[in-house]
């Protein structure tokens, strides 16, 4: 629409007989023509550009957090493909007698 | 005296033509563009617009439909080779069989049994599903097998939302129907978002990671931590535990496989079991993800009343039918996440809700009559969660 608007302005700079007719000069017709157009051509561009901008995905790692059963111990590390949340995985390292299992397995986002 | 007249008289003729030739240059373009807009007054008039609209709306779906194809056949390639890994040969034929697979919904002029009805023709999917996996990997253990039906289950959608999409192009372009196309166009933007998630969505279940739906699953390996479950109905279980000095029996799907179980089917049972036992049950506490709505933080709390729980109706029935039978107030909490972040891994600020969701049962319990118990049903999927 603006487009438009602009197209016939610039066919009206440079091509109706009226009052206007001794300023515009054929020079000065042709310099209003060129600024309408570079405004159209830069218009359309920002349109364009706006229609197809994309937002850069945010990147996550997976951790599973770990914790000992009879002590405070506690730890995260990366998911590994055969863990799940209750998975016992051995002895404390803290306490020596506790077990060790997954309490939780989640998504974080990473700078 | 005569040459530089000549000359003057040359300067003067020179001047004018190019004066001439400049008006003729803009003359021409006034008469191009005139022309223009006549034109296209007249294309307008005779609808040549639409026509080039639904072409520009036409491209645009058949550029995205490409996308769609492609997650589709990527999902698919993925699967075959996971299967072909575990030593399936024929494959394809497997995927083949359970992506084209359909249920026909029952018949809903005649409402009275329709939930039995629909009921029966869930069961009779699941199991034909898990037959074929089984009968296809035997030597697979339940969460392999569970795993791999699940990923057979997003292909299906996957694959579903190609066709159908291709379907609508096809059919709005044969019949000229631009009402179609553009509705269509509409909402791409959305099938697409629907589309990608679900093709995310088979790496984290290839991986058995919980997801945003395992929150009611977790709250409850929470509530239960190291107590030992019983099986109460199909791919469900119960455990006993204490909360607030009163005796609760937590049910969720059995994990860490990827299913919902029968968490319906389950509540009846406990809830008649313990009638016959004479024990009394002070309230049923539903657990669930609930969807939020834009603007909505994921991971707040809310709490309501009625069974949360996503199913067609078949679980969720027998929930409230047992509720109102013996008069049991039945409570829903809920965390509030996006469709994403539901079929999606689970994010940190989900997990972090689980222990508010533990206050909020503890205080719901106060408002029991000690001597009573509760029932606390953790509504979701429990794929890596035990």
């Amino acid at each position: 629409m603006i487009t438009m608007l602009l197209q016939l302005a610039t066919s009206f700079v440079i091509g109706v007989d009226g009052p206007l007719t001794g300023i515009l000069t054929p020079e000065f017709r042709g310099v209003l023509t060129l600024l309408f157009m570079a405004a159209t051509l830069t218009l359309m561009y920002y349109l364009v550009l706006k229609s197809t901008e994309q937002r850069r995905p945010k990147r996550t790692a997976t951790l599973t957090t770990i914790e000992c059963a009879s002590c405070d111990f506690k730890d995260k590390r990366e998911f590994m493909k055969s863990d799940y949340v209750g998975k016992t995985i051995g002895n404390c390292p803290k306490c020596g007698a506790g077990t060790l299992y997954i309490t939780l397995i989640y998504a974080e986002e990473i700078e | 005296m005569l040459v530089s007249q000549d000359w003057d008289l040359n300067l003067e003729v020179g001047s004018g033509s190019v004066l001439a030739e400049a008006s003729s240059v803009t003359e021409w373009i006034n008469a191009i563009s005139q022309l223009t807009f006549v034109i296209i007054f007249l294309l307008l008039f005779l609808g040549f617009n639409q026509k080039l609209q639904v072409f520009i709306w036409s491209r645009n779906i058949r550029a995205r439909l490409a996308i769609l194809e492609s997650l589709a056949r990527e999902s698919r390639d993925k699967i075959v080779k996971v299967l072909g890994e575990k030593g399936l040969k024929d494959s394809d034929r497997l995927v083949e069989k359970v992506v084209e697979y359909f249920v026909i919904q029952p018949v809903e002029i005649e409402p009275i049994d329709i939930i039995k009805r629909l009921e029966h023709v869930f069961r009779t999917r699941e199991s034909r599903l898990e037959g074929l996996v089984e009968q296809a990997l035997p030597s697979a253990d339940r969460r392999e097998r569970s795993l791999i039906l699940t990923s057979l289950e997003i292909l299906l959608a996957l694959n579903y939302i190609f066709k159908y999409v291709r379907h609508l192009l096809l059919t709005g372009r044969k019949t000229n129907n631009w009402l179609l196309i553009m509705q269509l166009e509409m909402l791409m933007p959305q099938i697409m978002r629907f589309a990608q998630t679900y093709r995310k969505a088979l790496d984290v279940f290839m991986d058995g990671k919980p997801i945003g739906d395992g929150l009611g699953p977790l709250v409850a390996f929470n509530l239960a931590k190291f107590k030992e479950p019983r099986e109460i109905a199909k791919d469900t279980v119960y455990y006993t535990v204490e909360i607030e000095n009163r005796k609760a029996y937590v049910i969720k799907a059995r994990g860490p496989e990827s299913n919902v179980g029968h968490p319906g089917v389950a509540v009846e049972k406990l809830v008649r079991m313990l009638n016959e036992r004479n024990e009394e049950i002070g309230m049923i506490i539903t657990v669930d993800a609930a969807l939020k709505l834009e603007g909505e933080e994921t991971g707040s709390i809310a709490e309501g009343a009625g069974a949360a729980i996503g199913d067609p109706g078949p679980e969720k029935i027998r929930i409230e039918r047992v509720a109102s039978e013996f008069k049991i107030p039945l409570h829903a909490i809920v965390v509030k996440m996006s469709m994403e972040e539901a079929i999606l891994e689970m994010k940190k600020e989900i997990a972090e809700a689980v222990p508010k969701v533990i206050d909020r049962i503890k205080e719901l319990a106060k408002l029991t009559q000690s001597g009573k118990s509760l029932v606390i049903v953790g509504i979701g999927n429990t794929v890596g969660i035990s």
